[in-house]
């Protein structure tokens, strides 16, 4: 060994014995911090926090990333909730401050949710907007006895996670049946191929769509999903042609659905198409073959002095619909906790069971047994010269 | 309704038969698996979309594509695949190095175009043609036409001519090619081009007939490995009739079974060649194979 390997040796032994020395300084200062962590939340657990400290309200919500434009809306219309709340002199005397969580309409929010519910410890929780979010973090709410008010996610199973999820957005279980209730009675349709997706939302827009139809004693004639890579549907819709169904139910996403209007019409096969809110896109909308196709869309309130209102406090913008829902999602939770009369989480969630609220983005919110919108309203739009018209 | 199901799998057929042809070729030349491939072909679909977008006459943006898609060819060539032919890369490393650049691919049209979906509208009307009550419009027309029409072309090209024989001298023994004076490098930039033109018609019928996504790009190369191991890899023509055979059965498929399942018959009929028929259709024994 010569004596450039030991010095090089003597190096390296000496990071070594530096980074073990500092981790163990740093392990054993954290375990302090966390004890004093630990201490203060004892106390406040122990004392009942002082009255003059805000209630805590979690919000999750995409602030970056591709759906950050639904976001940032979202946020403007709680934090004007939150602001007119304690203007008027607060809940049960103390102020509402909002903990603002980004969850990229991906599965960051399930990052969010455990901060909001074990680090935070909020007192409720409004958001998140979207399923993919939605779907993997609302577990820890449920299992931390944490209300929620889910906002813009519409995937059925969703509130069925637990009594401590509500949503202020109409679920697609609600869909499916409007879409049945439609062609049924409005269009008189009675023998239906239908064509999904076979994914959470499709699949779920389906079964209820069948089982609607098959009461109301409509005659399904066809009912096959594709995958959602799928953009080949020729040889099922010469399989839908000979079964000769009055009119086909379509819930399929944006790329294959407009394939499938394509060549729908390529097959020379006249009869209505009514799609899902997924073809509530302009990819749809504007497509060269999408004359004359329907869809069915939740009706949300998004009233021009509500956004005014939110430009003048928040100086924000608030066209999107996700502004009106995140307002009324906090003054929701600011009403069950006065209806409940203690900031306990049970027992807002017991006051959000049975709440009845003159809403901004629907005229009336109260909630089922599921915890979802009762009076879900919905409308058909129809597709003429490249535009959505709301189908008379 | 039969022979509607027969028409709709030439149109599926004609185009996994074109995109697998252009895959076979690389592969056979080449010596790597391009899964690359169908992100690129996808490409040319985006190129027309821009043109058109930017108000370029139709056929000018088709011939535009066509060009761009050559030079981006090339220059994957010289940039990567040449650099690690010059190194003899092995195969896992030229198999992972067409993985790595579809994946960059596909991002790449991500980054600029965005997510969305962008369908490429056509300057003229796309008539339909009625015949016993079964349609074919004038597109899909096109794209059975131009697979028929290749499957024709590479045959007496590759079977007949002085030039194919350079091309199967090069692919049997590529080494043996070079010693009796073959230009290597200048007849895989020949077949570079040759393959980024089929790439080229390929991305644009596509785009045509289904509308274009960045991913769409995977599910092509799938189709055209699947087409190419079932007419066989190393017999040029049987890729076309692979890509045909494909599309018979995916759309024959549909008839019998739940729509569901014709990525999985796709699947089953790719594993049931490796295992029973791993040279393809038309596959020959190897002289080894023979002697041993």
């Amino acid at each position: 060994m010569n004596k450039k390997n030991i010095f090089i040796t003597v190096i390296a032994l000496a990071i070594v014995v530096i980074i073990g020395i500092l981790s163990y300084w740093l392990i054993v200062n954290k375990a302090v911090f966390q004890n004093q962590n630990l201490n203060i939340q004892n106390n406040q657990l122990k004392n009942q926090p002082a009255p003059t400290e805000p209630i805590k309200i979690g919000y999750i919500g995409p602030l970056t990333g591709e759906a950050a434009s639904i976001g940032e809306p979202g946020l403007a219309g709680a934090e004007l909730a939150v602001k007119e709340i304690n203007e008027a002199g607060g809940v049960l005397g103390r102020k509402l401050e909002l903990v603002v969580e980004d969850d990229q309409c991906s599965n960051k929010g399930v990052d969010a949710m455990n901060k909001l519910v074990n680090v935070d410890k909020v007192i409720a929780i409004t958001g998140p907007d979207c399923s993919a979010s939605a779907g993997p973090s609302l577990p820890l709410a449920q299992n931390g006895g944490v209300p929620v008010i889910i906002r813009w996610a519409s995937a059925p199973h969703l509130t069925k996670i637990g009594d401590y999820i509500f949503r202020i957005y109409p679920s697609d279980a609600f869909q499916g049946q409007f879409a049945a209730d439609f062609i049924f009675n409005k269009l008189n349709k009675k023998k239906i191929a239908v064509l999904y997706v076979k994914n959470d939302w499709g699949q779920g827009l389906r079964d209820v769509f069948v089982e609607k139809f098959k009461s109301l004693g409509g005659e399904i004639v066809f009912d096959e999903g594709v995958t959602q890579e799928d953009k080949d549907f020729r040889s099922v819709i010469s399989k839908i042609k000979a079964k000769k169904p009055e009119a086909i139910y379509l819930p399929l996403y944006m790329a294959g659905g407009v394939v499938a209007i394509k060549q729908i019409k390529e097959s020379r096969l006249k009869i209505p198409v009514i799609g899902g809110d997924a073809f509530d896109a302009d990819e749809v909308i504007k497509s060269d073959f999408a004359e004359g196709v329907m869809y069915t869309v939740a009706i949300v309130n998004n009233p021009e002095d509500f956004q005014k209102r939110v430009l003048e406090v928040t100086g924000k913008k608030s066209e999107k619909i996700t502004a009106p829902m995140a307002y009324d999602s906090v003054k929701i939770i600011a009403e069950a906790i006065q209806k409940a009369g203690k900031i306990e989480r049970q027992a807002i969630k017991e006051a959000l069971k049975t709440i009845s609220y003159k809403g901004i983005s629907s005229p009336l919110i109260e909630f089922d047994e599921n915890g979802d919108l009762k009076s879900a309203v919905f409308e058909v739009k129809v597709i003429k010269n490249k535009k959505a018209e709301k189908y008379q | 309704m039969i022979l509607q199901v027969i028409i709709n799998s030439f149109i599926t057929g004609g185009l996994y038969a074109l995109i697998a042809l252009g895959f076979s070729l690389l592969y056979n030349t080449f010596k790597f698996i391009p899964f690359f491939y169908g992100a690129f072909a996808i490409f040319a679909g985006y190129f027309l979309y821009l043109f058109n977008s930017i108000n370029l006459p139709f056929s000018l943006g088709i011939i535009l594509s066509f060009l761009v898609l050559i030079i981006l060819g090339l220059l994957i060539d010289f940039f990567l695949l040449r650099k690690f032919r010059e190194r003899k890369a092995g195969s896992v490393i030229m198999l992972i190095l067409g993985l790595a650049l579809g994946i960059f691919l596909e991002n790449l049209l991500l980054a600029i175009f965005g997510p969305n979906i962008k369908s490429i509208s056509l300057p003229f009307e796309n008539i339909t043609f009625n015949f016993f009550n079964s349609s074919l419009t004038l597109i899909q027309l096109i794209v059975i036409f131009i697979s028929l029409s290749f499957l024709v072309i590479t045959f007496f090209s590759i079977y007949k001519s002085r030039y194919g024989l350079v091309i199967r001298s090069l692919i049997s023994n590529p080494l043996m090619a070079e010693i009796l004076g073959v230009n290597k490098e200048d007849i895989f930039r020949k077949i570079l081009i040759f393959t980024s033109l089929i790439a080229a018609i390929g991305g644009i019928l596509y785009g045509i007939e289904y509308n274009l996504e960045p991913t769409a790009g995977t599910n092509l190369t799938i189709k055209a490995f699947t087409s190419a191991i079932i007419g066989g890899l190393e017999f040029l023509p049987g890729s076309i009739f692979g890509g045909f055979l494909l599309g018979f059965i995916e759309n024959i498929s549909v008839l019998f079974l739940p729509s569901a399942f014709k990525d999985g018959i796709t699947f089953i009929i790719l594993f049931l060649f490796l295992i029973f028929k791993p040279k393809g259709m038309f596959g020959k024994k190897t002289r080894e194979e023979m002697s041993g």
